[in-house]
């Protein structure tokens, strides 16, 4: 909108006024040259802002914005590691588990026999390694399976 | 005194003529300035600022 500003004293009232301040005008409308532009003479005029205070508080909450935007981005960063370390905790474990009972299944399919055999030829040393081995190849199994689930 | 809505709606729907009834009304307008020339100013109508 247009507000025309006649008079000497008005001119020099507005030296100190520029763009981007913030004003509150007193008007006095003077007609419509069409649908979207009003025409007012200005009656008095007082500043309400500054340009510099505009910008400044624009700046300030440009600033208040990136802060809280940061904030929100760790935030989230945060939550994601912490889902991510509880994901891998479980499937860790649940890696251990299943590969143990497949490992021992696998060891007590492969080492029944040999302890039947052992047996029967008398070795009862070999009788109980082969048992050992049977353990430590389940935990073994379990571990491996454990840690390669959790890094996929 | 009118603010610029308050005027606006009072135009709408007017003919020029109708509209030519309120010339002379004093009007408030609150608002930053985008042009300052030796004659004129241009401002856009704004919230009134909280400080």
């Amino acid at each position: 909108m247009l507000v025309a500003h006649k008079g000497e004293l008005l001119k020099k009232q507005l030296l100190e006024y520029s763009v981007g301040d913030g004003v509150r005008m007193v008007t006095r409308f003077t007609g419509t040259s069409d649908s979207e532009y009003y025409h007012f003479d200005l009656v008095s005029i007082v500043k309400l802002y500054t340009r510099e205070a505009t910008e400044k508080r624009e700046a300030e909450e440009k600033k208040r914005q990136e802060a809280k935007q940061a904030a929100e981005r760790a935030s989230r960063a945060a939550e994601r590691a912490s889902r991510l370390a509880v994901k891998r905790f479980f499937t860790c474990i649940t890696g251990i588990l299943l590969g143990g009972v497949a490992g021992f299944v696998i060891a007590m399919i492969v080492g029944i026999p040999l302890v039947f055999i052992c047996a029967a030829i008398e070795l009862e040393a070999a009788v109980e390694l082969i048992l050992r081995g049977i353990i430590v190849i389940a935990a073994v199994v379990g571990g491996v399976v454990g840690y390669i689930l959790a890094e996929d | 005194m009118k603010t610029l809505d308050e005027l606006v709606k009072e135009m709408v729907g007017k003919t020029q003529l109708q509209q030519a009834e309120l010339v002379g009304a004093e009007v408030q307008l609150v608002g930053r300035l985008t042009q300052v020339t030796t004659t004129y100013l241009a401002c856009v109508q704004t919230e009134s600022p909280s400080h």
